[in-house]
């Protein structure tokens, strides 16, 4: 219950003091004389602002609400709340931060604005919103929430009822379970591998175990090869040096066998020459040489006479070709001297036919004289032309002599040579003479020659010196052939002298060759076996690294999809965590959400409740029943009332029906969220209502029960509620002028 | 419909000893008027009943002394139903209000008392004119149900909703109209308890004792439990949207 409000300098109040009483209680006055400031005091005491009221006062702007001309102002308000008493004071300044401080039981509880406004909504369980919605009607808002739209009804009453909060933490737990499904999606979609890479890991420890074991055995195997290779290596040097003297043996033996064979060819050879020859007696044989011999001394001479008469007719053949090449030349010679006589002669005559003449000099000269005669004795001017032509006559005789000199030599030049052709001739004549005799002779001589030489021919029969040869030859393959037989017959008895000796040396090698035991065939096994061993010791020892590589591999790969799978099984486990969590939070978000469904219930089940009993105390009439709230197509609030059959829209009401249909719901509502401070206050609610909705009204206060509420504030300028309703408490309120008139402030009478 | 019947059933157990105490009172008005008149009513499995037969031999003085210990009977139960409606009503509202509980109480009572009152007339009139006419007894039984049927809720009306019966009964058509199963439901479940329990009763015990059992069971049990559900469904209509059965 509010008890006393003080107000200095707020708005238009200057010194205001109102100690409010229990009940029904009317502030009235006139527009502007201050009747909403008291309320909007009120209000701004309890909560240091007033949101809801048209002025909108905020911690911002409170200062401009001190009254003009003022430089501070106080709001000071007293209250009792379950008998306990509560005294605010707020002080405003122009010029520095305002003040404020709350007293309970007369003790300093707090001067901070936010502490205070904690300790006041914490005490009467509203704060400014919520005081502003339902215990305050602002002027021109008292049907505020019946003229809502559906969905800003059903916010506002949530949120009056604390209801909106609940709906906020379903919605941000959505939010959270929907990024826990988004993760647990994501995380799956990361183990899609799982089961594979378990396969795999199976897969690669199997193939681990059986490369170890493929290990283990190539590596025992490697050391049997090993001890294998390693007593093979211990006789390895015995085994090649007898090889090597296996070798040399046998080397010797093939070589020996072979000298053997080719001796045996060389003797089966002999033998057979021996056997083949067939020797002539040497005597006879020398006499057919030394016949032979005389034969071809004689061949031999005359071979060569006729080399020699050969040799002269060639040098004859010479000079006579030479001689009768001479006197070829000497006859081109002379027909060419004779051409060129030709030609002179006829130069010469050439030379006779162009013998120069001096007939022009001649005529030049005549002219010369006749112009000098004429000029010198007829006319002057001819003179000049006497000189002309007296130079030109006298170059005319230069040229010509000139001409003639040159055709003199060029005559003289003929001539001689002509002479000396002519002696050429001459002597070219002569010396064909000589040498026709010359060639005759020759002639002669060649043909002497001839004839010896057919003569000492007709005595060698033809082929005879190849016969001489032949039988030279044959002669001397005889005598070469015994020669030879000897030779031979010597030869042979060296050869099977030798022949014994090798097979001595053979038998005694084979004898060494058995003794040593060893033979390319053993040989070559013993190597193949060796190189195979060591080819496996090879082959076994890079197999165990590969193998050792691949275990290492395996190793590897195993350790990393190992370290995958736990990774995975982490993973399993936080999505099975958030999966719990997520199921945890549906279940909470379940429980939540049935919990404010059952709250709602509940909630509107008792605002419905409230409605109709205020109603039903408050309204006199019989056409409207049952206020409630309902829940439109929207899933929004609506106020319904019933009239007979139907249920329609609170809208149709009337002003004063409106005005206790909103009174209904704020004293449903107060009911159901506090019974602390059970005021209501109505800034002028007849504000556009008829007379008859004012009657209505003044009706509906005088029958208002004071069994839910201390006190019914109503704020207007309407005498008729002032006079017509039982006021527990009049507050007038009204204008007035200081003692000089200068000020306008609003007064209050109790 | 499950959570009226859980709700009923919490408020049952909350209240019992409440029951037990009106059970007691009701159940020795009525043993006395039983002893007293036993000539004129007599017991069925689901009540006690007029023998219409019987009423032209009373006289004025035993009629008076009937009258009013029907009267006190039935003041006991609207009593009773009214305390019940009462209790389901703050533990449905989820407030307790001492003062206003028993405003609701006093205020309540002549209403609902006028309807049972009424209703007796109506039974007693119309058991007569029947008896009177030899009409099929079938037919009254109709009659009763229907009319017991169309006034079942108007006492949670009256108290819930603190209104009279003139307001009461304004209300009533709509609620009809809104949840006219409910009353379907209240009254087979009633029904269907009753029988199966005198089905269970009646083979173990002669039916003279089962009729004494079942007056017993309902004074105690199934009709409390009933007056507390028929709150509860009634209460339903305050519901933000209709609660599906």
């Amino acid at each position: 219950m509010i008890q006393k409000l003080i107000l200095q300098n707020w708005m238009s109040h200057r010194d205001t003091q109102i100690s409010f009483r229990h009940g029904k209680i009317l502030i009235h006055g006139k527009n502007g004389s201050g009747k909403t400031s008291i309320v909007e005091g009120i209000v701004f005491a309890l909560f240091g602002e007033v949101k809801t009221s048209y002025r909108g006062i905020n911690k911002q702007n409170r200062r401009n609400f001190i009254r003009d001309g003022e430089k501070s102002a106080k709001v000071e308000i007293e209250f009792s709340v379950d008998g306990k008493n509560f005294r605010i004071v707020r002080n405003l300044y122009r010029d520095k931060p305002s003040r404020s401080a709350l007293y309970y039981n007369s003790n300093l509880i707090s001067e901070n604005d936010d502490e205070i406004l904690k300790h006041i909504t914490r005490v009467l369980n509203i704060d400014e919103r919520l005081f502003g919605n339902v215990f305050y009607g602002a002027q021109d808002n008292i049907y505020q929430l019946i003229n809502m739209p559906p969905k800003e009804l059903k916010l506002n009453i949530d949120r009056v009822l604390g209801i909106e909060e609940i709906q906020d933490r379903i919605d941000k737990i959505t939010k959270i379970i929907n990024r826990i499904k988004d993760q647990i999606k994501q995380t799956e979609i990361d183990l899609d591998g799982y089961r594979t890479k378990q396969k795999e890991l199976e897969r690669l420890k199997s193939g681990y175990q059986t490369t170890l074991s493929r290990i283990e055995e190539l590596n025992s195997q490697f050391r049997s090869l090993q001890n294998d290779y390693e007593s093979m290596t211990k006789q390895k040097e015995t085994i090649e040096q007898k090889y090597n003297t296996y070798i040399q043996y046998r080397d010797k033996k093939i070589a020996t066998e072979t000298k053997i064979d080719r001796l045996n060819q060389d003797i089966k050879k002999l033998q057979q020459i021996i056997s083949n020859t067939q020797l002539e007696d040497p005597e006879v044989l020398e006499e057919k040489r030394l016949q032979l011999e005389k034969e071809i001394e004689q061949f031999r001479l005359y071979t060569d006479q006729s080399m020699k008469l050969n040799d002269l007719q060639n040098q004859l053949n010479q000079k006579y070709d030479s001689v009768f090449r001479n006197r070829e030349d000497l006859y081109r010679t002379l027909q060419e001297r004779n051409l060129e006589l030709d030609t002179l002669r006829k130069e010469l005559e050439q030379l006779n036919r162009s013998k120069p003449s001096n007939l022009t000099f001649i005529i030049a000269l005549i002219l010369a004289m006749g112009a000098l005669g004429i000029g010198i004795f007829v006319i002057n001017l001819a003179l000049l032309p006497a000189i002309v032509f007296g130079i030109a006559a006298l170059y005319l005789h230069i040229k010509y002599n000139e001409q003639k000199s040159r055709w003199s030599n060029e005559l003289e030049r003929v001539n001689n040579d002509t002479k000396r052709i002519e002696a050429e001739i001459s002597s070219i004549r002569n010396e064909l003479n000589v040498l026709e005799q010359e060639l005759e002779k020759l002639k002669n001589d060649k043909n002497s020659v001839s004839e010896q030489l057919k003569d000492i021919m007709s005595k060698i029969p033809s082929d005879y010196g190849k016969e001489l040869e032949r039988r030279r030859d044959q002669i001397s393959r005889a005598l070469g052939n015994i020669e030879s037989y000897k030779k031979d017959q010597k030869r042979l008895l060296e050869l099977r002298q030798e022949l014994e000796n090798f097979v001595k040396n053979l038998e005694s090698i084979d004898q060494t060759l058995k003794s040593l035991e060893i033979n390319d065939k053993i040989y070559r096994e013993w190597s193949k076996r060796y190189v195979e061993l060591q080819e496996a010791i090879k082959r076994t020892k890079s197999e165990i690294n590969l193998l050792t590589n691949q275990s290492k591999e395996f190793q590897k790969s195993i350790e990393i999809l190992e370290r995958d799978i736990e990774d995975m099984k982490r993973k399993i486990e936080r999505v099975e965590i958030l999966r719990a969590l997520q199921k945890e939070l549906e279940e909470i978000k379940n429980r939540i959400s049935d919990l404010q469904t059952k709250n709602r219930q509940v909630y509107i089940q008792n605002i419905n409740l409230g409605m109709g009993l205020f109603w039903n105390s408050l309204y006199a009439g019989v056409v409207y029943n049952d206020p409630k709230i309902a829940v439109d197509k929207s899933d929004g609030y609506e106020l319904k009332i019933s009239i007979g059959d139907n249920e329609v829209s609170a809208d149709r009401l009337s002003g004063g029906e409106k005005t206790i249909y909103a009174l209904s719901l704020r004293l449903a509502i107060l009911n159901l969220i506090t019974r602390r401070l059970r005021v209501i206050i109505l800034d002028e609610p007849t504000h556009n209502l008829d007379d008859s909705s004012i009657d209505n009204l003044v009706d509906n206060i005088n029958r208002l029960s004071l069994d839910h509420i201390d006190q019914f504030i109503i704020i207007t300028h309407d005498d008729r509620l002032k006079n017509n309703v039982m006021w527990n408490q009049v507050i007038q309120v009204f204008r007035e002028k200081s003692k000089d008139g200068s000020v306008n402030y609003s007064k209050v009478l109790l | 419909m499950i959570f009226e019947i859980k709700s009923s059933i919490e408020i049952f157990k909350q209240a019992y000893d409440l029951i037990i105490l009106l059970g007691f009172v009701i159940l020795i008005v009525t043993g006395i008027l039983i002893l007293t008149f036993q000539d004129y009513i007599y017991i069925s499995v689901t009540g006690i009943f007029l023998r219409i037969s019987k009423i032209t031999e009373i006289n004025l003085l035993e009629f008076i002394f009937a009258l009013f210990s029907f009267l006190i009977v039935i003041a006991l139960y609207t009593l009773s139903l009214i305390i019940l409606t009462v209790a389901t009503k703050e533990y449905r509202a989820d407030r307790i209000y001492p003062s206003v509980f028993i405003k609701n109480i006093t205020s309540s009572f002549p209403e609902v008392y006028k309807i049972f009152i009424i209703w007796f007339l109506i039974q007693f009139n119309l058991s007569v004119l029947w008896y009177v006419n030899a009409w099929d007894p079938m037919i009254l039984s109709i009659i009763f149900f229907l009319i017991s049927y169309i006034f079942l809720f108007i006492p949670y009306a009256i108290v819930i909703e603190e209104v009279d019966f003139d307001r009461a009964i304004r209300k009533l058509y709509i609620f009809r109209k809104e949840l006219a199963i409910y009353p379907i439901m209240y009254s087979a479940i009633g029904l269907i308890i009753n029988l199966i329990l005198i089905f269970i009763f009646g083979l173990v015990f002669p039916l003279d004792i089962v009729r004494i059992i079942m007056l017993i069971i309902n004074i105690f049990i199934i009709v409390p439990f009933l007056v507390i559900l028929g709150a509860n469904l009634y209460f339903n209509k305050f519901s933000l949207s209709i609660r599906k059965i």
